[in-house]
């Protein structure tokens, strides 16, 4: 007891030691450091939004629509006592984290993009902040927002250059942006006579999603009852199993469509496993992603409603080929085409339920399909 | 002690128990912030004076340190210094805490600091303590300015921001991870070469 107790007073000593220490470091800097900090926001505000006299703080901005970002500090620039535009002060992560100023004018245009905190990893992320790093337009990879406007949104490689090396930095300084311009926007649209939004509001990223049998089908063809249909288990189609097939029946017992559930290789061996429902005329209504395993942020997102949506209303006898009948995702080509090729031999089983109850016959030859095929069969 | 000793403790660091040449500790944060001289040197100093700070602290109560529990106060009191390292810098010199970001408040888990503090300043006397450190402080420091010197000049042809290379004959390849590791093992091999080459020379004397 009376070790513990002397361990215990010894620890406590030097913490409480160390803490007068910093407390009394941290009394001397800290003005310093406000100071520094109010003298560099007072000074970026200037560079973002040379035009302005005069900066005058509102708080009652929209908030962001990103949970992860923070408007910080809105200011609304004037010049002889007019409003010409806005500063926001926006934090939120990249690769690590972000202060960023952004001005805007009253068309929605950029007027300058500065840092004020960037803590991504030197060399790559912290190029976003580096006014030697030349974009190949010749710009800083900050300087290259100013004079677009916030109603095209900011899209990698598109409206920006990337860095490379530091996409997700260079995407999630993007998003910081668009945050920022999209909430002064509004504020000025609204209280001064802005330009208006012509966009959505900014989203954050596309989550993957992923469903149950019965919450796909729901989600498809609203209420339906379910009637498996037995089926060959030992029939591979292309490599891939046949989880289930099922009926879908309305209300009044008439069979609607037909799902089938397969799985089968993604970008590793059995990542993945969806179903695909298919009305009487043989075209798709829908498809669902079960179950994936890839990597995040890029075969993960074959799962996103924007990749599996592009699969409805094509027929299940086309070839879906990458380019043609959907643009893969960036970075997941592979994903992309297998997820692909499971859609068209889920669409077409489910197809060909759909014959023996009363729908379409498959077109000749339609048998015979195509696939994007990147896997190697043993 | 003589003198002849505490001379040794201040060389050691410097080249024949080197941190990062020949004890390979605190590799991460040197190798990832040597793509400019003015960083590298930065975090060398920032380092350097984490160290010496802790090894004399801990190296003066070392006698009050209960042995159970000297990894906590070790770390306290290391802390301590990184963060005021941390404060002054944000106050006085934001630009490198700025250019050194989260490497910055990680001096903290360096493995060089615990590993002199554990083995060194615990055992010495404070005037060994601190030549020790500052051995080994300038023994990191002068690595990281031979790599990032190495890594500024093909990587981003500049010196000290200073373009000597025109752009178009840089070698991305060192400015990146693996082109650290590069410099860093060619200079490795070149530290136990020469010592080598020096203590055969040594014995045949």
């Amino acid at each position: 007891m009376k070790q513990m107790l002397k361990l215990g007073l010894t620890l406590a000593a030097f913490a409480v030691v160390s803490c007068f220490l910093l407390a009394l470091v941290n009394s001397i800097t800290a003005p310093v450091i406000a100071q520094k900090q109010t003298a560099k926001m007072n000074e970026g505000m200037k560079t973002v939004f040379a035009g302005a006299d005069s900066f005058e703080q509102v708080t009652d901005y929209k908030a962001s629509t990103d949970p992860a970002v923070t408007i910080v500090n809105m200011y609304i620039a004037k010049k002889d006592g007019k409003a010409v535009g806005a500063v926001t002060q926006v934090s939120g992560p990249t690769y690590d984290h972000a202060v960023i100023l952004v001005g805007i004018d009253m068309n929605r245009t950029v007027t300058g993009v500065q840092f004020l905190e960037l803590t991504d990893s030197p060399g790559f992320g912290l190029k976003a902040s580096d006014a030697s790093y030349k974009t190949r337009s010749g710009t800083t990879f900050y300087g290259q927002f100013t004079g677009k406007n916030a109603n095209d949104g900011f899209v990698v490689n598109k409206t920006f250059e990337a860095i490379s090396g530091a996409t997700i930095t260079s995407k999630g300084v993007a998003n910081l942006i668009s945050q920022g311009t999209y909430s002064a926007g509004d504020y000025l649209a609204e209280k001064y006579g802005g330009a208006a939004s012509t966009g959505n509001a900014p989203s954050a990223a596309e989550q993957p999603v992923t469903f149950t049998f019965e919450n796909a089908a729901a989600d498809i063809c609203g209420a339906v009852t379910l009637e498996n249909v037995p089926f060959d288990a030992s029939y591979y189609p292309h490599n891939m199993i046949i989880n289930r097939e099922v009926l879908l029946k309305n209300e009044s017992g008439t069979v609607v469509a037909a799902a089938v559930q397969v799985s089968g290789q993604t970008y590793g061996e059995n990542g993945g496993s969806l179903v695909t429902v298919v009305g009487a005329d043989r075209v798709i209504l829908g498809t669902r992603i079960i179950r994936i395993q890839d990597t995040p942020n890029l075969g993960m997102n074959t799962a996103t409603p924007s990749f599996y949506n592009q699969f409805a209303s094509k027929s299940a006898d086309q070839d879906l080929r990458a380019g043609q009948a959907y643009d893969a995702v960036s970075g997941a080509t592979i994903s992309s085409d297998c997820v692909a090729d499971m859609v068209k031999v889920s669409a077409y089983e489910a197809a060909g339920i759909m014959e023996k109850h009363g729908g379409k016959a498959a077109p000749a030859g339609s048998a015979d399909y195509t696939l994007n095929e990147h896997y190697q069969e043993e | 002690m003589a003198k002849n000793n505490r001379f040794a403790a201040f060389v050691n660091g410097i080249v024949k128990e080197n941190p990062l040449l020949v004890l390979s500790i605190g590799l991460c944060s040197s190798l990832a912030v040597t793509t400019n001289v003015f960083n590298g040197i930065g975090m060398g100093l920032a380092m350097t004076f984490v160290l010496i700070m802790s090894e004399m602290i801990i190296s003066l109560f070392r006698r009050q340190i209960p042995e159970d529990i000297r990894l906590p106060i070790f770390i306290i009191i290391i802390a301590a210094f990184t963060t005021i390292v941390q404060l002054l810098l944000n106050a006085y010199i934001p630009s490198l805490s700025d250019a050194l970001g989260v490497f910055l408040p990680l001096i903290v888990v360096n493995c060089i600091i615990m590993g002199r503090v554990e083995s060194y300043a615990s055992k010495n006397k404070v005037l060994d303590s601190v030549l020790d450190a500052f051995g080994m402080g300038l023994g990191y420091t002068w690595v990281l300015f031979v790599i990032s010197l190495v890594r500024e000049f093909l990587g981003s042809g500049t010196f000290f921001g200073i373009r000597v290379l025109p752009e178009a004959y840089t070698i991305a390849f060192f400015s990146r991870a693996p082109g650290g590791f590069f410099v860093f093992g060619l200079l490795t091999a070149l530290t136990l070469g020469i010592s080598k080459a020096a203590a055969k020379k040594g014995d045949a004397k």
